[in-house]
């Protein structure tokens, strides 16, 4: 490659990636084609014309920009928000048991607010598929703050993801278009996927069906449901538009953070505190709750936010130009 | 949008791929033939207005090659370019009838390149 060559292909770099990927050679060829013999560098005003191009094509993208992101923020919605109703309100069910059977059901006003936590984003959820969008943001804000106040620790590490999917239910066009955007068989077939390998999971790592951890055997679990997650992620989400890769992307950081969290607490590998270890000895059902919520969904979304992330990727990569974008331009093709 | 003047760069790039399908150099040196050497586009406006026009229909890639190992992509007017390039070139003759029949009538003499023609 020449000097001059490169030094084009640099200011090049400045335009969109699919642009790029279809264009670059042939802007190559004509910038070279254009070039004075021995010239080493870009004339001062092709590389003024260049820049000029070049902001004029990001300008022309933003509203497919725009659009892309509104998406990616509705299927965030819908995901985090069933999400929040698999972790934290699993978890505070699983609370609300226990303070019944521990206080062998005298009232105890706690009730009320873990009652609450249960609801929460099933409510938030329902309120935004039947059409009352200004109900389900406020109720969602209501439940992310909550959430962040925490009623224990283990539901106050979803804090992150609740205020995600109170912002994606703020600031796109809500459940509704995400459900529209994934297909609603593949929504439910992968929460049906994810619960069902954290069942086989939860079997996994116990010795007794739930009732004392056999974390001997908690590798082999732990491979198992990385694997079941891997594939379930990748038969569920068979698409790979540009909006997908950016919901998964968003939601990664917050699943990221509980991941860590759980990490660094040693949660991963050891037998589950709170709910597991309880006043009435380990009791099957809050056992299966606190492994389930607490520690396996994090991991499996984890996983399976990132296979999206990939597959969305590497669709855009082989659809270069236009297949990501759902109007606007016709495929650039031959003939 | 289509009753919009076009810019003389886009009805310049439109006339080249009118004679035939070109590619980004081809049209560039056919540009500078049909402007007497006034109009040089250079790449960036080039590939910003191809950006534009095949946005919007009115050209399409007819071919491409390789030719010294480089890619060259050949674009030609679609149905639409062709009626919308008809429909600019009909306004300009419009305008340009109206505005030397009122130069004509109105007796003033006009100087400059285009003068002696009257």
């Amino acid at each position: 490659m020449s000097a001059l060559e490169a030094r084009y292909r640099r200011l090049l770099a400045i335009y969109p990636r699919d642009h790029r990927a279809v264009h670059e050679e042939e802007m190559l060829g004509v910038l070279l084609a254009g070039a004075k013999p021995g010239q080493r560098r870009p004339g001062i005003r092709d590389a003024a014309d260049l820049l000029r191009g070049a902001m004029l094509i990001w300008l022309r993208r933003i509203p497919s920009m725009r659009r892309d992101w509104s998406d990616a923020l509705a299927i965030v919605s819908v995901l985090a928000s069933v999400l929040m109703c698999m972790g934290p309100g699993l978890l505070a069910a699983g609370f609300l048991v226990l303070n019944v059977i521990e206080h062998s059901g005298s009232w105890n006003s706690v009730y009320v607010w873990l009652g609450v936590a249960v609801l929460a984003w099933p409510t938030v959820l329902l309120l935004a598929l039947v059409g009352l969008r200004r109900s389900s943001v406020t109720a969602a804000w209501a439940a992310a703050l909550l959430g962040a106040l925490g009623l224990a620790q283990e539901m106050q590490e979803w804090a992150g993801l609740g205020l995600l999917a109170a912002v994606a239910l703020t600031w796109s066009p809500g459940p509704a278009r995400g459900i529209a955007l994934l297909g609603r068989s593949r929504v439910i077939a992968y929460l049906v996927g994810v619960a069902a390998l954290g069942a086989v999971f939860v079997y996994g790592v116990s010795d007794d069906v739930g009732l004392r951890p056999g974390w001997a055997t908690a590798p082999v679990a732990w491979l198992a449901f990385a694997l079941g997650s891997a594939l379930v992620g990748r038969v569920a989400f068979r698409f790979n538009t540009a909006a997908a890769g950016r919901a998964s992307l968003l939601l990664a950081l917050p699943v990221t953070a509980i991941v860590l969290t759980l990490f660094q607490n040693g949660d991963l590998w050891s037998p589950p505190q709170g709910l597991g270890e309880t006043s009435i000895g380990a009791h099957s059902l809050l056992y299966w709750i606190n492994t389930f919520a607490h520690t396996a969904l994090p991991v499996a979304m984890f996983l399976g936010f990132l296979i999206i992330y990939r597959l969305a990727r590497r669709g855009r990569g082989a659809v270069p130009d236009v297949g990501d974008r759902s109007e606007g331009t016709p495929p650039l093709a031959p003939g | 949008m289509t009753d919009r003047a076009l810019q003389e760069p886009t009805f310049l790039i439109l006339t080249a791929l009118a004679a035939e399908p070109q590619h980004g150099y081809g049209i560039i040196s056919d540009v500078e033939r049909i402007s007497n050497e006034r109009v040089h586009l250079r790449a960036g406006t080039l590939y910003a207005a191809l950006d534009r026009l095949r946005e919007e229909g009115l050209i399409e890639v007819h071919r491409e090659e390789i030719v010294d190992a480089r890619l060259r992509r050949y674009y030609k007017l679609t149905n639409k370019g062709a009626g919308r390039l008809a429909a600019e070139v009909e306004r300009l003759r419009r305008h340009a009838g109206a505005a030397s029949r009122r130069l004509r009538a109105s007796g003033i003499r006009a100087f400059g390149p285009a003068g002696g023609a009257w």
